[in-house]
């Protein structure tokens, strides 16, 4: 492989001929290639045949499809040429559209021709239809270009516009320039059928006669069939993301600029944020009591991880845990006055009740604290740490105080 | 076996904070164990709710002075989106791209309907939006660099852009309200 540098100044040094060349209707040959470099009075010493081999070397021209004495110059360059001159942009499918039908007209021709064996008459077809399939290809090749700059400049002017005409160029240019496009290229699609209709006439005349050079028309429809598909996925490659990106965009920008015309006219509380944007954000308290219920929880589930010999429970007063609701026959009701004047509640509850499951033990005391004893508790400054049937209690004691006449 | 962060990510859960990659390892460990914490949480009343876009949160209905500090963070969110919309920036491009946004230009009480929302949102002063900037830095959705007065949008503002494309269809004046608007005027 040549070293691109190289190969550009090559290209910058024969460029009027190269250019030249490049604007025949056909190949050129050796004699006529002299001509151009003759005319172009370049001052160079070197053979138009020494030339044409470096050239070639530099892939910048190559043999021609239709005669091996005749040279065109690579279609990469072509492009590449016309595009530094200015001359292409996005062209509407309707152009293209047009060269199809006229590739099915003069498939029709060549049919009639070959039909008759009109010999003339078929190489005429022949040349018409190779002309118009290079020009189909230009054609699909300048379309795609022409989108991939149009995506390449609005990403680099993306600040100077709006999204909303950013929006409407995006999305006119998908919709009027790569979706019919798409319609031509996808199997069933004018530009296969078309494609399709004159290779099977190709195939069929060439198994039953002299090929009288439609081989070479078979090449340029095989390379216009392959090539126009590859110019339209490098289009939708260039313009797919930026639309997708751009309809998201869209449709925030839409639906915010809704929500503020409506709290213009409403104000923000028809925007409903509470039900839409519902956030827990619990009170001291209640984060309080939920966290002992979560340790509470924790412990009954077993013991961390890093941690496996601690099992621990923490109750946080004075407004202890929330327990999950344990069946009778334990009633806090029962036992207000019986605890009442205790200093140690929880302990007591335990010390005196060593047949109750723990939870039920732990619900009466929640109980207690929450409902039953009210303003009448007290709690003492300082937590204990208890273990109580194998757990590591961590809590303030409560002490329920003595009322006259009873606790209630 | 209980998930190993679930005391911090329960404290910092039920204070409305949004969890997200930027909160490390609770985060992390709450991702990858999502199933324990939901179950863990569940247990207690808690609706943990996972986005797979990145961030989890309590989900629950806002009430009282929790509805309006909400209103007020969808408001800044929303001004902001606007205001981008008219520089061409997307969402995407303009939250999430890792740089920090410049608020005071966004934000500004220069053009008479934003000034508008702004007095009725109690957002005028300067002050209250630096309140309420940081409390949105304390649910999560983003991260207030106040020594330049720029935010850092998180993963769970998403959930405010969420509420315009919910809520955009409901708000939105049929074509008989607006006919009437009109006469009204």
């Amino acid at each position: 492989m040549h070293n691109p540098k190289a190969s550009f100044r090559l290209l910058s040094r024969y460029y009027p001929v190269i250019a030249a060349a490049a604007e025949q209707e056909r190949g050129v040959s050796l004699t006529r290639f002299r001509e151009l470099l003759d005319a172009a009075r370049l001052q160079d010493s070197r053979s138009a045949s020494s030339v044409l081999d470096t050239l070639a070397e530099h892939n910048l021209i190559e043999r021609s499809a239709e005669s091996d004495d005749e040279w065109t110059v690579a279609l990469p360059i072509r492009q590449a040429m016309a595009y530094l001159s200015g001359r292409y942009g996005a062209t509407l499918p309707g152009a293209l559209q047009g060269m199809l039908a006229s590739i099915k007209d003069q498939t029709t021709r060549l049919r009639q021709h070959i039909a008759r064996d009109l010999r003339p008459e078929i190489e005429l077809s022949r040349q018409a239809l190779i002309r118009e399939i290079d020009k189909a290809l230009y054609a699909s090749y300048e379309h795609s270009h022409g989108i991939q700059s149009a995506v390449f400049e609005l990403k680099m002017a993306s600040r100077q516009r709006s999204l909303a005409e950013r929006h409407a160029q995006i999305i006119g240019l998908h919709d009027q320039y790569l979706e019919p496009i798409k319609a031509m290229v996808d199997t069933g699609g004018s530009m296969q059928e078309c494609i399709k209709d004159l290779l099977a006439l190709i195939r069929q005349a060439t198994a039953t006669r002299e090929s009288d050079g439609l081989e070479s028309l078979k090449a340029h429809a095989q390379r216009f069939q392959r090539e126009s598909l590859a110019h339209f996925e490098a289009a939708r490659q260039a313009l797919l993301p930026l639309y997708t990106k751009v309809r998201k965009d869209h449709a925030v920008s839409v639906a915010v600029s809704a929500m503020l015309s409506a709290a213009s006219a409403r104000g923000l509380s028809t925007w409903n944020v509470g039900q839409h944007l519902g956030v827990v954000r619990t009170r001291i308290e209640a984060v309080v009591t939920d966290t002992a219920l979560l340790r509470y929880l924790v412990g009954a589930l077993g013991s961390h991880g890093d941690a496996p010999q601690a099992r621990q429970r923490t109750l946080v007063t004075p407004r202890s845990a929330r327990l999950p609701p344990v069946s009778p026959p334990l009633f806090a009701d029962d036992l207000v006055d019986e605890i009442a004047g205790k200093s140690d509640a929880l302990a007591y509850l335990f010390d005196t009740y060593p047949e109750q499951p723990d939870e039920q033990l732990l619900a009466v005391y929640a109980d207690l604290l929450l409902e039953r004893v009210g303003n009448r508790a007290t709690f003492a400054e300082h937590t204990v740490a208890r273990v109580m049937r194998g757990y590591r209690y961590t809590y303030a004691p409560m002490t329920v105080h003595v009322v006259d006449g009873g606790s209630h | 076996m209980y998930p190993k962060f679930s005391q911090q990510a329960f404290d910092m859960l039920t204070k409305g904070r949004h969890l997200c990659a930027a909160d490390g390892e609770v985060y992390q460990d709450l991702h990858n164990n999502q199933a324990q914490y939901e179950a863990l949480f569940a247990a207690i009343g808690f609706k943990l709710v996972c986005d797979p876009r990145g961030f989890a949160y309590f989900t629950g209905e806002a009430e009282g002075s929790i509805a309006q500090r909400m209103e007020r963070a969808a408001l800044l969110v929303f001004l902001i989106t606007d205001r981008l919309s008219d520089k061409g920036i997307g969402v995407e491009e303009g939250f999430f791209s890792g740089r920090p946004i410049q608020i005071a230009d966004l934000v500004s009480d220069t053009e008479p309907r934003r000034a508008s929302l702004l007095r009725d949102a109690g957002l005028l002063a300067a002050d209250e939006r630096v309140n309420t900037l940081r409390y949105m830095a304390r649910c999560g959705f983003l991260v207030y660099h106040e020594d330049r007065d720029a935010v850092s949008f998180q993963a769970p503002v998403r959930r405010i852009i969420d509420l315009a494309l919910n809520a955009a269809e409901e708000v939105r004046p049929k074509s008989d309200d607006a006919i009437t608007e009109d006469a009204d005027e």
